[in-house]
């Protein structure tokens, strides 16, 4: 008996060790079985024609370090992009495998499960990060609408940093245009996010009011101009100066640009 | 409408009648305003919380014939099945715990649709939701993770969704079935701070937010220690009801945080364990009642209000009615707030002597550190605990089911750990004197608690009542019966082994002109933990997720 635990007491301190080395480099821990067997289905079904191993470019765009959210990365693997050779994976993969793979893109951008140890940040981005979540903020946090690292929700993902305080107030007001747009639909006009448009259905966050409701559409009933009257500033309210400049100190520690 | 099917039962060949049990046959019939019809509209049957039903064609004379019609076994048995269903033009909706919403033919059981809610990746999974509410054309459901979800009634597919707040960061969840009123639903929300919003059934608008802590320079945000209010909780997590007279609606709020040590949140902790009236169309806040300042016990106001008319020393009243968790019934005026009076309904209560006219508690027992623990009765789970009482306008009675157990509260200090304010936890107990603890179904005077008759059980009844103008009350049990009483005396006139223990509320409707009874059964599995402490054999209770619906035999009606 004693000698078959030492036979196998060895080779799994060795492979212990293994996992615990790897995971002090690699972005993913290793040991995740989710996390495996996405990576196994990334390689099988993504890389070849089109994304190259570890999320690098190929024929397709890079996947890893791109700075995507959470709710993204979820709604490009399971619906495709209409018109590219991005093909809707939650209709070729099991609900498994698709939530596997999703998580394995994830891991490849720094999102983590909730749970697991937040990345170390510099004080002020630290700072920034406890008021971007903060609970007691309630409706007026940002995590209202984005979302990173597997916290928040995510309305839009933020893929350009404003230089300054100012210029988060003045989001949409100067420099980049406004990236919402004015849909109409029988007969109700309202700012909206677009984050689903299909052939036959689309689904928008129609930004009336905060919380912004999520609205689903057959496509034909609805449509779209660019640009809305909605302001980004209107919604920074409970926020002072001071503390959207920490904010934006971690959002430099998290956002890649795209 | 509802007029018109009335009728139509009364006037139906063949349908007994029996002596004195029914309106005469042709007559008009005057369809008591909290009581349902061909429908159960809402959770608590209609917005006066009654859970009252104005069909007859079931009752004392041939309820013994009930039998089981058809059955929906859910699948989803984790959390039991803790729901109210719903009802309309014989399409039954049941939500379950994982927040699934199922649409079912009410005369023959068959699914016309599901939705399976995803919550988002990494939030809690929905647990625990205990009903839909319809209108606008629309199936609303309150997901754990705090999501509101309107869904086509005719279809189930989304239409719109909105995150109430964000549950990653706030831990928020609605637990209730939430209310549609008019063109709004409304629901009750936990979090750092408890709050109630409504939203425009149309599209998903916010129409308004109530907290039911203050805010700073708020009134109210005085009756905290410093900043204590932020994480002061006052979860809001039942349904309300609604006086559409008044245009007020009322809900309950739970208890401060942290639960049992109030050390660092001295004062009374406004508007925890109160009662809160507020304007329909603007939220505000029109009258409250803080049954328990400075609460020590967890006695959260979030169960029912009876919203009856009933004349009190000579005058009539627009009375609310709540059977609090410790034990005691709080009569108020619902125009106002007014004190009206309150009873003990329970017989073990020692957290406080009395209550004096005023509302004052007198001779409070707070928790102390032990050892030894401080006994407190009732338990935890309330002398009456969230499962509701029904109310019928033909007895004037109140029926409701009430557990007499104990427990003992072990107090903790706050660790240091950033975030942590302390707590407790209980364990429980048998009453002093007895050997293990029981409950029973009383049918009481709603104003005076006088006891008309009782009807005695050995384990829990933790699921909600049902009257009927059968002159029937039904409910269910920790061993899975579900049973009729007599209403006028009590007696048992039938019952049936489901299988499963009883959490959720049963109803009643039409469906192809018969009367139809279902009733959702499965209890928590992690419920039964707290049960076994008194009752060992509760170990081998069952779980389900299964709504079991009966009817009279075609050739017994």
């Amino acid at each position: 008996m004693r000698s078959i635990v030492a036979v196998l007491l060895w080779p799994t301190i060795v492979l212990l060790l293994l996992v615990s080395s790897s995971r002090s480099n690699a972005q993913q821990p290793v040991a995740d079985p989710v996390l495996t067997r996405g990576a196994e289905l990334y390689a099988q079904s993504c890389t070849g024609f089109c994304h190259a191993p570890g999320g690098a470019a190929g024929g397709a765009p890079a996947v890893a370090n791109r700075g995507f959210d959470g709710q993204y990365i979820e709604r490009v693997i399971t619906y495709g992009v209409p018109g590219t050779a991005m093909p809707p994976w939650g209709q070729r993969l099991i609900k498994e495998e698709l939530n596997s793979v999703i998580a394995y893109v994830k891991s490849l951008n720094g999102i983590v499960s909730p749970g697991e140890n937040p990345r170390a940040l510099p004080f002020e981005a630290s700072a920034g990060r406890d008021l971007f979540f903060d609970p007691t903020m309630e409706l007026g946090a940002c995590s209202n609408c984005h979302s990173f690292d597997g916290k928040g929700i995510s309305v839009a993902p933020i893929g350009h940093l404003p230089a300054d305080v100012a210029g988060l107030r003045n989001l949409g007001r100067s420099g980049r245009p406004s990236q919402t747009k004015t849909a109409t639909v029988r007969g109700e006009t309202f700012p909206a996010w677009v984050t689903t448009e299909l052939k036959d259905e689309i689904r928008v966050y129609d930004m009336t009011t905060t919380p912004p409701p999520l609205r689903t559409f057959p496509r034909s009933a609805v449509t779209l101009k660019d640009g809305s009257t909605w302001q980004h500033g209107s919604v920074l309210g409970k926020y002072t100066d001071q503390e959207l400049a920490s904010i934006l100190a971690y959002l430099h520690e998290v956002v890649r640009p795209q | 409408m509802m007029t018109l099917i009335v009728l139509t039962l009364v006037a139906e060949p063949g349908s007994t009648q029996g002596t004195g049990t029914g309106p005469a046959a042709g007559a008009a019939a005057q369809v008591p305003r909290g009581a349902t019809a061909a429908d159960w509209g809402t959770y608590s049957g209609t917005t006066l919380s009654w859970r009252y039903s104005s069909i007859n064609q079931v009752n004392t004379t041939n309820v013994a014939k009930l039998a089981p019609a058809w059955m929906f076994q859910s699948g989803d048995y984790a959390d039991g099945m803790q729901s109210t269903p719903i009802a309309v033009d014989g399409v039954v909706f049941i939500s379950t715990a994982r927040s699934f919403v199922f649409a079912l033919d009410g005369a023959s059981g068959k699914m016309l649709w599901e939705y399976k809610y995803q919550p988002a990746p990494g939030n809690t999974i929905a647990l625990k939701t205990r009903g839909v509410a319809v209108g606008d054309g629309k199936v609303f459901l309150g997901t754990r993770d705090n999501y509101l979800v309107a869904l086509d009634q005719k279809t189930g597919k989304e239409v719109w969704k909105v995150a109430n707040g964000d549950a990653s960061t706030c831990r928020c969840g609605i637990n209730g079935a939430p209310m549609v009123v008019k063109d709004k639903v409304i629901v009750g929300a936990i979090g750092p701070r408890g709050n109630i919003t409504a939203y425009d059934t149309k599209n998903g608008h916010m129409a308004w937010r109530f907290y039911v802590v203050p805010g700073p320079g708020e009134k109210g945000n005085e009756t905290w220690e410093g900043d204590s209010w932020k994480y002061g909780a006052g979860a809001v997590w039942t349904a309300g009801s609604y006086d559409p007279e008044q245009d007020l609606l009322y809900f309950g709020v739970g208890d401060p945080r942290p639960v049992f040590y109030s050390d660092n949140r001295k004062g009374r902790n406004l508007y925890t364990c109160a009662i809160l009236a507020l304007d329909f169309n603007t939220g505000k806040l029109r009258w409250y009642y803080q049954e328990i300042p400075r609460d020590v016990w967890d006695w959260d106001v979030d169960a029912e209000f009876q919203l009856i008319d009933r004349e009190v020393r000579g005058q009539m009243r627009k009375l609310l009615v709540h059977m609090n968790k410790g034990g005691y019934a709080f009569v108020l005026d619902r125009t106002n707030g007014d004190l009206l009076g309150t009873y003990p309904f329970a017989d073990h209560i020692n957290w406080v002597k009395s209550i004096d006219a005023k509302g004052e508690l007198v001779g409070r027992l707070d928790p102390a550190f032990g050892p030894p623990n401080t006994l407190i009765c009732p338990s935890n789970l309330g002398a009456k605990s969230w499962n509701q009482t029904a109310f019928s306008p033909r007895t004037g009675l109140l029926y409701a089911p009430i557990l007499e157990m104990c427990n003992d509260i072990v107090l903790r200090k706050p660790s240091g750990a950033s975030g942590d304010r302390g707590g407790g936890t209980w364990i429980m107990r048998p009453p002093p004197g007895k050997e293990t603890g029981y409950s029973h179904l009383d049918a009481l005077d709603p104003v005076t608690g006088k006891k008309v008759w009782t009807y005695p059980y050995k384990y829990e009844l933790l699921a909600s009542v049902l009257a009927t103008a059968g002159d029937l009350v039904f409910t269910g049990d920790d061993e899975g019966f579900y049973f009729a009483l007599d209403a006028k005396t009590g007696k048992k006139l039938w019952s049936f082994q489901t299988g499963a223990s009883h959490r959720g509320g049963s109803i009643t409707y039409m469906a192809g002109g018969r009367q139809y009874f279902a009733t959702p059964t499965g209890r928590a599995a992690t419920a039964s933990d707290i049960s076994m402490v008194l009752w060992p054999e509760a170990a081998s209770w069952r779980v389900a997720s299964t709504l079991v619906v009966f009817a009279l035999p075609e050739d017994a009606r």
